[in-house]
């Protein structure tokens, strides 16, 4: 949380640096929307969502910086997030080096897709795919260390790989027993452990067709960040050893687009208390847009979260299992801003919850 | 009609229009330029566009290419991208601005006017550019349009 005095002082500080810093490329994005659900005494209203600034500029003929900060509202006041900032360096034509904070290279949609909303079709991301604030996160979406990237280029096609080794998470399981869920910690400038998070992801993009595939693996040694009397291990003592393999497509040719993803857990339960061993778990989505003119797209995406009841992971994080319809009708009115309209029907597995839907109309822009 | 023509008035404003018309496309032309030493002698509009979009990374022959761009604000650039590209320049600055936020792209380096661009490309291998019509030399390769 940040006081508006601080808000003024680094929006003081932005304005000044501009005419100065001519060569950083400045851009940035927003949303607003109109959007209600069928949620008991939820009312239907205005939001105004992310504003998200980014910069970046290289600094060097081989190093390039880049800045993202984030200002929103999660509900109880403006926050400013700084959700990346890395230098990379240029090894080779084919080969970088970078440190800093990343969104983390898992799958597809985490990789592609960032805050700026325009750039997704759909209003929301795929539930499991959340930020660590959202409702229905399950994976340390950012990543804070150093990665390794490259590409090799066949005839073929062109091979891409990413490698991180970055901050274990850790969760508060405190809030768990106060509020009924917690929040996924990556840890910006500390770490609770030596355990670090490693991850990587290898891409292929064929040149014939117009068809890329990948897979990818994450390692995420989960800490105990609360005091430990829920989870019954202590402050800063592993938690869960989270283990994720999975693999994504992306098919787009003639004006039609089919992505998706799949994620298998093994969470490795670390708690004397509940002793629940090694548990499996899976979340996958499947995505088809269709362009029907220059300006309009129509959207459906099905997703699906699945894990067992006995796992503690996800009950730290009061994960809501099921799935989820979405269906989406975008209109861009320009490269610079589009209006979208989304429905979207969850279905949850335990039959004592209520299944519900949510509507928005968001209007999401560029600024140049 | 006829009667119009003989009114000085009309006559003078056909004729400032006409004059008009031959300047601008006098001066819309727009030729791609390469090294001297490229392996290729030609390419489409498309394949130009392709280039200078970072869609495009080699040559049609294979060879590594490099973009030598104008800096923002130029005329030609703007026609460039208009009649070979088929983008604004508003339209170009969000296509980079999504490439860029994403990690899937950084645009090219700006040079400058057709000087610098004609500098660049003649000593860089590999380099393609392009510039106004009246400003080729026989220090590059013209591989699309010109005169």
């Amino acid at each position: 949380m940040i006081s508006n005095k601080y808000l003024a002082l680094f929006g003081l500080t932005l304005a000044a640096g501009f005419p100065a810093a001519q060569a950083v490329d400045f851009g940035a994005f927003g949303d607003i929307s109109y959007q209600g659900s069928t949620v008991d005494n939820s009312a239907n209203h205005f939001a105004v969502g992310q504003f998200d600034l980014y910069g970046t500029q290289k600094i060097d003929p081989k190093t390039r910086a880049f800045f993202e900060i984030v200002f929103e509202d999660p509900g109880d006041g403006y926050v400013l997030d700084v959700e990346r900032l890395n230098l990379t360096r240029d090894i080779t034509p084919n080969f970088s080096v970078s440190m800093g904070r990343y969104h983390n290279p898992i799958g597809y949609w985490n990789t592609a897709y960032h805050h700026g909303a325009i750039i997704q079709d759909t209003v929301l991301r795929p539930t499991f795919l959340d930020f660590e604030d959202g409702e229905g996160a399950i994976l340390p979406t950012h990543i804070i260390g150093v990665m390794g990237a490259g590409k090799v280029s066949m005839a073929s096609g062109d091979l891409k790989y990413m490698l991180t080794v970055g901050n274990g998470s850790s969760i508060n399981t405190d809030t768990t027993s106060s509020d009924g869920r917690s929040e996924i910690d990556v840890h910006i400038t500390n770490d609770n452990q030596d355990k670090k998070m490693v991850v990587g992801n290898a891409t292929f993009k064929m040149s014939r067709l117009p068809l890329e595939f990948g897979v990818f693996a994450l390692h995420d040694p989960f800490s105990e960040s609360g005091s430990g009397g829920y989870s019954g291990v202590g402050t800063s003592s592993d938690l869960i050893s989270m283990r994720v393999m999975g693999g994504y497509f992306r098919y787009a040719a003639h004006g039609l687009d089919v992505t998706g993803e799949t994620y298998n857990f093994e969470n490795e339960d670390k708690s004397p208390l509940t002793k629940a061993g090694k548990n499996k778990a899976s979340a996958y989505y499947v995505q088809a847009g269709y362009r029907v003119t220059d300006k309009f797209k129509t959207i459906y995406r099905f997703e699906n979260v699945d894990f067992l009841s006995k796992d503690p992971y996800f009950r730290y994080l009061g994960t809501p299992e099921g799935s989820r319809h979405v269906v989406d009708l975008r209109y861009d009115l320009d490269d610079t801003n589009a209006l979208k309209f989304e429905v979207a029907r969850f279905e949850p597995v335990d039959a004592s919850k209520k299944s519900y839907t949510f509507y928005a109309l968001q209007w999401a822009f560029l600024m140049l | 009609m006829g009667n119009l023509l003989c009114k000085p008035r009309y006559t003078a404003v056909l004729a400032a229009s006409l004059l008009y018309f031959l300047v601008q496309t006098a001066s819309a032309g727009v030729a791609v330029i390469g090294n001297p030493d490229l392996g290729v002698n030609s390419i489409t509009a498309e394949q130009a566009a392709n280039i200078f979009l970072g869609k495009m990374k080699r040559l049609p022959d294979g060879s590594p290419v490099t973009v030598i761009e104008h800096k923002d604000g130029d005329s030609v650039k703007e026609e460039f991208y208009d009649k070979i590209v088929g983008k604004t320049p508003s339209q170009l600055k969000a296509y980079w601005a999504k490439l860029v936020f994403t990690g899937e792209g950084v645009p090219p380096k700006e040079y400058g006017g057709d000087k610098a661009v004609l500098e660049h490309v003649s000593k860089t291998p590999g380099a393609i550019g392009y510039v106004s019509d009246g400003s080729v030399d026989k220090s590059v390769k013209v591989l699309l349009g010109g005169k």
